[in-house]
């Protein structure tokens, strides 16, 4: 597993498989620039040939507007490369996932959404 | 002058109040709001003990809130403290924060508002995150407003106190329980 960024309070990696990237905590950045390093490491990621990827949200904690515009901002990417299948993959123990995730859907259909149910 | 739908709780059961003063770091929008939201946990859960979806949804939603009304007021206030407010009500729990405008953002809140009433929510919350996308310069989401709106039914106004100097924003969010 490859880590992208990690601090106290975050972390996102790839798997081995180099298609689920994982986030994990809390992100609370002070603005939409603060999650280019993150941003950019994932645009890379689309260049290099892949033909599905995975955003692995089940343990995301907590996400701020700023980080929602990120997110939306990857899935539309995605959805403008146009070969590139994407799955997010939530958690409905988390409620913010439940209300805003259905959000990315209606940005790209194609988009598979897995809110797995709350334990 | 006040704008929005807002509307008070008519007689609060608890209130909270807080200060946070100068020097202002951007963790205490985090710290603040899951401190102020564990009180709030800790007043309401005595009355709702058997309710805990709803105990756990005023968590995640007081969380959420309050971290963008301070996200905003650190981003936005034109120096000085930020006072913090909520008053809990038998069915509905009510955020406000306070602190100092300019005049630049002043125009440009009044003309986000005016066109937050001149449309529908949900579609200028997706039309807004397209928009973020397709401008990798923009500095600010715009979003926490309309996703407090539009994924956790927050009823927002707001109410500029020009009486003051420098003027004051008293942004308020209601959450019905």
């Amino acid at each position: 597993m490859k880590t992208i960024q990690a601090t106290n309070k975050y972390k996102v990696c790839i798997d081995d498989d180099g298609q689920t990237i994982r986030f994990e905590g809390t992100f609370r950045m002070g603005g939409v620039e603060e999650y280019g390093p993150i941003q950019a490491e994932l645009e890379t990621l689309l260049e290099s040939g892949l033909k599905s990827i995975i955003l692995d949200l089940t343990r995301l904690e907590f996400l701020n507007s700023s980080g929602i515009s990120f997110l939306a901002k990857f899935v539309i990417l995605v959805r403008k490369k146009g070969h590139i299948g994407i799955t997010v993959i939530g958690s409905m123990s988390i409620p913010w996932q439940g209300k805003s995730l259905p959000n990315l859907q209606k940005l790209f259909p194609a988009l598979k959404l897995v809110l797995q149910p709350a334990a | 002058m006040k704008r929005g739908k807002f509307h008070s709780i008519a007689k609060p059961i608890e209130e909270i109040s807080l200060e946070l003063r100068e020097p202002l770091m951007w963790s205490i929008c985090d710290a603040t709001s899951e401190r102020v939201t564990d009180d709030i946990i800790d007043r309401v859960e005595a009355r709702h003990i058997d309710k805990q979806d709803l105990l756990m949804q005023l968590s995640w939603t007081s969380n959420y809130v309050l971290n963008e009304l301070l996200e905003n007021a650190y981003k936005f206030r034109a120096g000085g403290p930020i006072r913090v407010k909520v008053e809990i009500g038998a069915k509905a729990v009510c955020f406000f924060v306070q602190h100092a405008i300019d005049s630049d953002r002043q125009k440009s809140l009044l003309r986000f508002i005016d066109t937050l009433e001149a449309h529908k929510k949900q579609a200028l919350y997706l039309q807004t995150l397209i928009q973020n996308s397709e401008n990798p310069d923009k500095k600010t989401s715009k979003l926490g407003f309309l996703s407090m709106i539009c994924d956790y039914n927050i009823v927002l106004g707001w109410e500029i106190l020009t009486d003051s100097q420098p003027p004051q924003l008293i942004t308020k969010a209601r959450y019905n329980l």
